[in-house]
């Protein structure tokens, strides 16, 4: 028997809310000091997988073996008192708190008065912070962080826990392309160090980079284990999913149209209306015609999206579609001017998880003909638009009274766009479409973006994957700091480091690493 | 035996469910930290002490648009031979209960309803009373006493304005206090609320400082503000319903009474012996024993000179003989 | 089977608060059989009783529905109790001046006139809260406490009966009254008027376009903005018609039980119909069965201070009892689901 730091053996779990099997059989088994990738399509079990691990979720059968002994993990404090630690997606952190404070939160020293030692807890921390190689300066206020940033506090904090597992939950999928590199360069650290790491991705070229062996997920089921080595993507993506996708650019069409969309010297201020986060922005967009827009998050994108679809202020400038002059109409009018919006979270803000597939259907055309008569929602009509959209679009639903929330993400992500997409749009507005989706879904949504492309709409499609954007677009916008510092034709030999090189700000230069001494400094605060 | 005794436990419960008259007094409030509701429960205790019947007492509580409901709700279980309440909100509550429940017998007190056949009411001539309280305002206010001024002033703090005050209380008052130098000028104040002793401060300091020295208050726990205003500047009080002269000996110098124990315990105890003129209303005052006044109190006594209780005496005395009109 | 869940659980609830109030009768009572069947058999004893029990789930049927329907657009008004209170003093007030006017006239102008005061009341918190993103949920509270104050006034001065002997209006025509059933009960024709107000609102809710605006923006407001749902109308909407169910319940009592308005009569009505609404999670047909739970312990509680040896502050203190533990239930099951949804990715 070989000797494994850690076994999860044949775990089952059904979910009691909506007896959903989310486990059968699953297996996973790690060797110490090595990057053990998990991977496996959207609803493939993974986070449950994890969840359990980190006694968040109980299992329904099974067995975990720490270190050849049986263990039991309840909960959150049992698994990190056992070296197991977690960086979820979605940081848990103190934008008010210091990086020391957010790391000892919860656990922190005491002395015998009963106060808390932050003196000993900074020292504690710059000291790991030196040795693990993870550079940061523990009085830095997390909230000043970038979220590569953020991510190295995420992993210092279980370090700091005393964790020899560590598990990071889709690590990359916030990341650029430049921070992904440095995320790398950590991994490797910690696992010099002899630390265990579980990198869970469904971007199989990262996967394929830093992992040494990997578990592929299917429906639940482990269906392969290995050496990283041994493998080949093509060969892990067709067991992920049961068959072979791959993704070819798109080509550019010749025939694009005239301006359908433009935008002239746009300035918007911020959600609390205080500073401008969009400086000036002027752009077009051509009938049949797909824009990438590039940019790490927070770079004015969401104000500018936003301004765009009449969900907040435009401070000055303008907004035209199809010649109309729009900038002061309603979401309400925008839309029936011709402009369709994938939003970002296309949980809270595309769709309506407690609401069933009908309602969210209807969302936008309830007031319509076509749905409705003099106030009164007609059943019928809409049960038949729904029926309708449910088929073509393919969404894969037990009925049609589901909520919406019980769906796989990517059938929500179906079910917006066959709202967004049904009302026949001129414009589409396409926010980080493929977010967290597995490869089948992503590929349904490239080839509806394709399709409606080719009938002469125009797409505006704003995304952090820089693959997806290069994948797609005609034309592609590099938005830094509010303004736009780039457009580039999506020529073949464009390379994303370019791309990222704009994205990152071409007037800073890289700052030379210096010397690791993190010490606090009390001018810091 | 035993089947004996458990029979005899049966006679006599048949006995005081057929046989026994019963009672049911609705309190229009509650009885608690209320002198007056206290004196009439306990009348009314010893009334069914006496002549043995059954008495249930009902609180109302503070929401006033619950005390009609429940009176009707007294009336609607037909376990009473009598249900009782009080008050001068009630009268047209229970002309309208007595018209719904022809075969009820209802009775008011301290309040006057309509004459129908199955009403009694009986009310207190509060004109006396507030004569009483008048003359001896007047008596204070023209003596030497430490708290008495050169100025011709009383006051009288009411709870409310409401037809009892301003046709019957607030002119005998005021008749009382002439009686004793027809130069005397009555300074008056509503606070429209009977709970609010800070608005009765303010109202007691605004009165005393254009030269009142003695404030009679008829105005529940608003009262209260009028005794602090009035120690805190020297001056004097005249309480009503009960003696509450313990409570500042050096402040409040006398207390007009209602003796609405009396009054509850006599109309109970005809109505038991079947001899309540019912149709009919009665006013009760000084010569019917209802309305007194603190002659008796030691603090009264040695704070009041011996001239002044003389002078009352006397009043009171002409008041019970009807010598005196306090409306006139 | 979330439903069927919520119910089984609310039940329990149900079933712990009157063992509570069971046990605080044997804690209390000298008589305490005899108490406890007063307490819970006393409003079926007779069809007085029983009648004023269904009088008394009217205001709460009403302030119940405009408590769930503010709550499933997420408007929070929490100003029905003054809400209730003014719009009564306005139908009350043009009741007692149409004197002359024809019986079926009066009495709709009057219950109109309440429901477009108390709407325009919650109204104002409903454009606060569009306009100025003013928290609808504090301005309604305090413009409600205010309003009780001025009502108060008018009850206790300009507006008072001075043979009342008492702070309440003078009486309106006595034709104006909704007629009676179940008499001497206070029960009036007032609960068809609550029924039919009830299950018109239901098919709003579920078929119409205004209710579905109400729910998707409920539910999720930020889906509705970005929907072109018109949000703020919405809030505005709900918050109007809150208001008017409010006046409606406010003015019932006077048109149905009293005659005239009463200082204090409602006290509690609002808040009740927040209970009731959460009990009934929101649901408008829910509404009833929930107000007449809330009038039988009332009603309980009455009829077992008149027929038995509790007090009516013990009798206070079991209804007390079974109000939180009910309140709390609900509002730990509706913030319990708003936080599942701040949870969900």
């Amino acid at each position: 028997m070989q000797n494994y730091i850690l076994e999860m053996k044949n775990i089952h779990k059904i979910y009691s809310v909506n007896n959903v099997t989310a486990l059968k059989n699953a297996t996973l088994k790690l060797e110490k000091g090595k990057v053990h990738a998990l991977v496996g399509e959207n609803g493939a079990g993974k986070t449950t997988l994890m969840k359990i691990l980190y006694g968040i979720e109980k299992m329904d059968s099974g067995e975990i073996m720490l270190r050849g002994k049986d263990v039991k993990i309840d909960n959150a404090k049992t698994a990190f008192e056992l070296g197991i630690g977690m960086v979820h997606q979605h940081f848990k952190l103190i934008d008010d708190f210091n990086i020391a404070e957010n790391i000892s939160l919860g656990i922190e020293k005491k002395n015998k008065y009963g106060m808390i030692e932050f003196k000993k807890i900074q020292n504690e921390i710059s000291d790991l912070s030196c040795k693990s190689g993870l550079d940061l300066d523990p009085c830095t206020k997390v909230g000043d962080l970038s979220i590569g940033e953020k991510q190295k506090v995420e992993i210092l904090r279980t370090l700091y826990r005393g964790a020899e597992i560590i598990i990071l939950d889709e690590p990359t999928s916030v990341l650029t392309e430049q921070e992904i590199q440095r995320l790398f360069n950590t991994i490797k650290m910690l696992k010099n160090q002899g630390k265990t790491i579980i990198f869970i991705s469904h971007k199989l070229e990262e996967v394929k980079k830093i992992s040494d062996q990997i578990t592929v997920l299917r429906n639940g089921e482990t269906v392969f284990t290995g050496d990283t080595a041994r493998t080949n993507i093509e060969e892990i993506s067709r067991l992920m999913v049961g068959e072979n996708i791959t993704f070819e650019k798109l080509k550019c069409t010749d025939k694009k149209g005239e301006n359908i969309f433009s935008i002239d010297e746009l300035y918007v201020k911020d959600m609390e209306d205080q500073y401008f986060k969009v400086k000036g922005i002027s752009l077009n967009i051509k009938a049949g015609e797909i824009v990438g827009l590039a940019g790490v998050d927070g770079n004015g994108q969401k104000e500018l999206i936003r301004a765009i679809t009449g969900l907040s202020k435009i401070e000055k400038g303008s907004v035209f579609l199809n010649k109309k002059n729009i900038s002061d109409y309603s979401t309400r009018m925008r839309r029936e001017a011709g402009m369709s919006y994938i939003p970002k979270d296309r949980v809270m803000e595309g769709s309506s998880p407690e609401s069933n597939i009908l309602e969210n259907e209807i969302s936008t055309k309830y007031f319509k003909d076509d749905v409705s008569k003099n106030g009164w929602i007609n059943r019928e009509k809409s049960l038949d638009l729904t029926k309708f959209l449910i088929k073509e679009y393919d969404i894969k639903t037990p009925g049609i009274n589901i909520m919406v929330g019980m769906l796989s993400g990517g059938n929500i992500q179906k079910v917006v766009i066959s709202r967004e997409l049904s009302s026949e749009p001129e414009l589409l507005i396409a926010c980080e479409p493929t977010w967290g989706l597995d490869i089948r879904s992503q590929k349904f949504v490239y080839d509806q973006l394709e399709k409606i492309r080719n009938e002469g709409k125009s797409i505006f499609l704003i995304s952090g994957n820089l693959d997806e954007i290069m994948y797609l677009s005609d034309r592609i916008l590099v938005i830094f700091d509010g303004e736009i510092v780039k457009n580039f034709d999506n020529h073949d030999d464009l390379t994303k480091m370019e791309i990222g090189k704009y994205m990152m700000g071409l007037h800073i230069e890289e700052k030379p690493e210096k010397e690791c001494d993190n010490r606090c400094t009390e001018s810091t605060d | 035996m035993r089947k004996i005794s458990f029979l005899l436990l049966c006679l006599v419960l048949i006995a005081s469910m057929g046989f026994s008259y019963s009672v049911a007094i609705m309190i229009t409030g509650e009885i608690g930290g209320n002198p007056i509701y206290e004196m009439m429960v306990n009348g009314a205790k010893e009334a069914a002490k006496e002549a043995g019947f059954d008495l249930k007492v009902v609180e109302g509580g503070y929401n006033t648009a619950k005390w009609e409901p429940n009176v009707i709700s007294l009336a609607a279980t037909g376990q009473y031979d009598l249900v009782v309440t009080f008050t001068e909100g009630m009268p047209k509550s229970v002309e309208k209960v007595a018209k719904m429940f022809p075969n009820q017998k209802l009775a008011l007190l301290d309040g006057l309803a309509e004459n129908l056949p199955n009403i009694f009411s009986l009310g207190f001539k509060d004109e006396e009373m507030s004569y009483l309280a008048g003359a001896f305002a007047g008596m204070v206010t023209t003596s030497d006493m430490p708290g008495a001024n050169k100025d011709l002033k009383v006051g009288l703090l009411a709870g409310d304005i409401y037809p009892a005050m301003t046709d019957r209380m607030k002119p005998a008052y005021e008749n009382g206090a002439k009686s004793i130098n027809k130069d005397i000028e009555l300074i008056f104040s509503a606070a429209g609320s009977w709970s609010d002793p800070n608005k009765g401060e303010d109202l007691s300091e605004a009165q005393l400082g254009q030269g009142v020295d003695i404030i009679l208050t008829i105005a529940g726990g608003t009262g209260m503000g009028a005794i602090e205003a009035a120690s805190n500047s020297g001056n004097y009080i005249i309480g009503v319903d009960s003696n509450y002269i313990s409570m500042a000996p050096e402040t409040i110098l006398a207390c007009t009474l209602k003796n609405a124990d009396i009054a509850i315990k006599d109309v109970l105890i005809r109505a038991f012996n079947g001899n309540l003129p019912f149709g009919t209303s009665e006013r009760w005052g000084i010569k019917e024993g209802a309305i007194g006044f603190t002659f008796d109190d030691p603090n009264y006594i040695k704070n009041v000179p011996e001239d002044i209780r003389e002078k009352m005496l006397g009043v009171f005395n002409s008041l019970k003989d009807g010598e005196i009109n306090p409306s006139d | 089977m979330h439903r069927i869940n919520g119910l089984i659980k609310t039940a329990i609830t149900i079933g712990i608060a009157l063992v509570i109030g069971i046990i605080a009768i044997l804690l209390t009572s000298s008589e305490p059989g005899n108490s406890i069947k007063q307490f819970f058999i006393g409003p079926f004893s007779n069809t007085y009783f029983f009648g004023n029990m269904i009088a008394a789930s009217i205001p709460l049927m009403l302030t119940g529905l405009a408590a769930s329907l503010a709550f499933s657009a997420s408007a929070f008004n929490l100003g029905l109790e003054g809400q209730l209170y003014f719009g009564a003093l306005v139908g009350t007030f043009l009741a007692v001046k149409m004197s002359g006017f024809p019986a079926i006239l009066a009495i709709v102008i009057s219950i109109f006139a309440s429901a477009l005061a108390g709407g325009i009341i919650a109204g104002i918190s409903g454009w606060l809260k569009a306009k100025w993103e003013v928290n609808e949920l504090i301005s309604s509270l305090l413009i409600s406490y205010t309003l009780v104050y001025v009502v108060d006034y008018f009850l206790e001065g300009p507006f008072n009966d001075p043979e009342a002997g008492m702070a309440a209006s003078p009486y309106m025509n006595s034709n104006f009254m909704l007629p009676k059933i179940l008499s001497p009960s206070d029960l009036h024709a007032g609960v068809f008027i609550a029924i039919a107000v009830i299950i018109f609102f239901y098919f709003i809710y579920k078929k119409s376009t205004v209710g579905y605006e109400m729910v998707i923006t409920g539910r999720n407001r930020k889906f509705s903005n970005y929907s072109g749902i018109p949000v703020k109308k919405v809030i505005i909407l709900s918050m109007c018609l809150s208001g008017s169910l409010a006046g409606l319940a406010g003015i019932i009592d006077n048109l149905g039980i009293y005659g005239r308005m009463i200082r204090g009569y409602s006290t509690g009505y609002g808040w009740n119909g927040i209970a009731v609404a959460l009990i009934a999670r929101n649901h408008p047909l829910l509404v009833i069965p929930a107000a007449l739970l809330f009038a039988f312990l009332e009603s309980g509680a009455n009829v077992a201070s008149l027929m038995s040896d509790i007090t009516p502050e013990v009798a206070r203190i079991i209804q007390s009892v079974i109000f939180y533990l009910i309140t709390a239930e609900g509002l730990v099951s509706f913030i319990g689901k708003k936080r599942r949804e701040g949870i969900k990715t």
